[in-house]
């Protein structure tokens, strides 16, 4: 195909440029010398290129910051149902079952309009990582946490507590969206007959419509001196290979969030990082102070990032820097929890810094 | 690639036949020239075309190449200038590998280890503008040119013009190289 269309190119540039026997006499070349133009030549691609798509999604991509903040609370209500779905990676750290004093308030909250002594269900339920009995009962102890802090906010209510483990998963988890899925999964729900709607969550800022007043600057090298937080770990799909991933920067510049992470196999066989690091092109940044959940700006499956990285092997002995783009934060942080891989590349309470 | 360096020639000579060369202060988006470019768009002395690739630009940086870290880019960014529907970009890559012979050539492509994907991003407006592109081919210098080592190349691509009227945009020419920040944009007409 390529050749068929070089040799049309070039076909092109000779009837162009080329004069014939007679003009060559002439000595000058005028446009009246050139063969008669065809029909289709004045529109071949190979003549007159438009570059008239500016909007399209592969030349401006624009992105929605509200797909990518998830508060602590959705509400689903029908058939005179309530659900109020609580997403666990905001309530508890990786394996735990201990509710923050934000999230017991805020638990409390989203029950100030339960129906005065209404029944209400509390369902823990976790992803398909891990074995099928330590899921059941961590599942359990979380359903229990929560059920009690919704005792202590509503003591009228009648709650009955149940984990469910991975039995109920809400999302399948394979192919590439797998490790939202499993997010999606890690829940705990309340649900209760009638349709109360909790309170409003944290309201968001005022978005910024300033440009950045920062220097300009080039970040250098990627290097471990300096880096705010980083854990070293077996990787969970590629056994017998170690890397160490850590948190360089959290900087909020205009209406992002900008967290640039730092990877580096030390040990094992050679692997690209999406294989060392699963969820390496998706991370997702937590504010459990707030209690506001940040996923990686994305528009139709492309994320702002460099995940393209991920697939070229890791070059031995220097760490890869990958930088996610996330919407600024709807309330002002000073700490964040960044969940590169859930349960092993975790990195907590890592400091935020706003670009002068 | 290559294809788009003869459709780049193609258009250059239709321009040329034309009469229609963008003016003197619009240099033609050609591949193959834009080795040896002039301030005009035509073809001057070698001194000159020298010159004009030189100096710091509005911004410069040094980068290793992904996967070969002994051999080094000079990036130099020349201007990133809004015309009406339009964004042009202009850089000058000067290889520095030392896993060439001397005489080698090295391609712009190659010096970004095939990575190189300019993206200019928008923080405050929450865009990514990517070049320009039509079938599959992106309004940019063939990026197969090659020069020696220490021989400066000017690399350009046209993006659409910001949505808002942004005064900074990041420039990421690579994922593995870091992006230049705020970068100063010139708006003309």
């Amino acid at each position: 195909m390529s050749r068929h269309l070089r040799s049309a190119a070039l076909a092109a540039v000779l009837v162009l440029v080329a004069p014939t026997a007679a003009t060559a006499a002439d000595d000058v070349l005028t446009l009246d010398d050139l063969p008669p133009i065809s029909d289709g030549m004045p529109t071949s691609l190979f003549n007159v290129r438009t570059y008239d798509n500016l909007t399209g999604i592969l030349t401006t991509r624009s992105y929605d910051a509200s797909d990518a903040v998830k508060q602590l609370g959705d509400v689903s209500a029908g058939s005179g149902e309530t659900v109020v779905t609580l997403a666990s990676d905001i309530l508890f750290t990786s394996d735990s079952a201990k509710l923050s004093a934000a999230a017991t308030k805020r638990i409390g909250e989203l029950v100030d309009g339960v129906p005065k002594s209404a029944t209400v269900q509390v369902d823990g339920h976790t992803d398909s990582v891990d074995t099928p009995a330590h899921n059941q009962a961590l599942s359990e102890r979380r359903a229990k946490a929560v059920a009690a802090a919704v005792a202590d906010a509503r003591p009228d209510l009648d709650l009955e507590v149940h984990g469910y483990g991975e039995s109920r998963l809400k999302e399948r988890e394979s192919g590439d969206d797998a490790e939202a899925a499993r997010a999606a999964n890690r829940r705990v729900e309340l649900r209760y007959e009638g349709s109360a709607t909790p309170s409003p969550t944290a309201s968001a800022s005022t978005a910024s419509t300033s440009a950045p007043t920062g220097p300009l600057t080039v970040r250098d090298v990627p290097s471990w001196d300096g880096v705010l937080a980083d854990t070293t770990a077996e990787s969970p799909e590629a056994p017998g290979s170690t890397a160490r991933v850590g948190i360089e920067s959290v900087v909020v510049r205009g209406n992002v969030l900008q967290v640039s992470v730092l990877v580096e196999q030390v040990g094992g066989a050679p692997a690209r990082a999406i294989d060392l690091v699963p969820g390496l092109s998706r991370p997702l940044v937590i504010d459990r102070e707030n209690l506001v959940q940040y996923s990686v700006l994305s528009n139709t499956g492309q994320t702002w990032s460099t995940d393209q990285l991920g697939t070229v092997d890791l070059v031995p002995g220097a760490p890869t820097r990958y930088v996610a783009t996330f919407p600024a934060p709807v309330v002002a942080a000073s700490k964040v929890d960044v969940i590169v891989t859930a349960g092993v590349f975790e990195l907590a309470d890592v400091p935020v810094t706003t670009a002068s | 690639m290559r294809r788009a360096a003869i459709v780049a020639v193609v258009v250059s000579a239709v321009l040329a036949l034309a009469g229609c060369t963008g003016g003197d202060d619009e240099p033609s988006p050609t591949g193959p020239t834009a080795a040896q470019p002039s301030a005009s768009g035509t073809p001057g002395p070698v001194g000159d075309d020298a010159a004009s690739l030189e100096g710091q630009g509005i911004a410069s940086a040094t980068f290793a190449v992904p996967g070969s870290p002994e051999d080094t880019v000079d990036v130099v960014i020349q201007s990133l200038v809004v015309s009406g529907k339009t964004t042009e970009l202009r850089v000058v890559f000067t290889p520095h590998f030392t896993s060439i012979a001397p005489d080698d050539t090295v391609s712009i492509f190659e010096m970004t280890d095939q990575n190189l994907r300019p993206t200019l991003n928008d923080t405050i407006g929450l865009t990514q503008y990517f070049v320009l592109s039509n079938t599959g081919l992106d309004w940019e210098t063939d990026v197969t040119t090659a020069v020696t080592n220490g021989t400066p190349v000017l690399y350009q691509a046209w993006f659409a013009a910001p949505q808002s009227r942004a005064e900074v945009l990041d420039l990421q020419l690579s994922a593995a190289w870091p992006p230049f920040e705020n970068l100063p944009l010139t708006y003309e007409g």
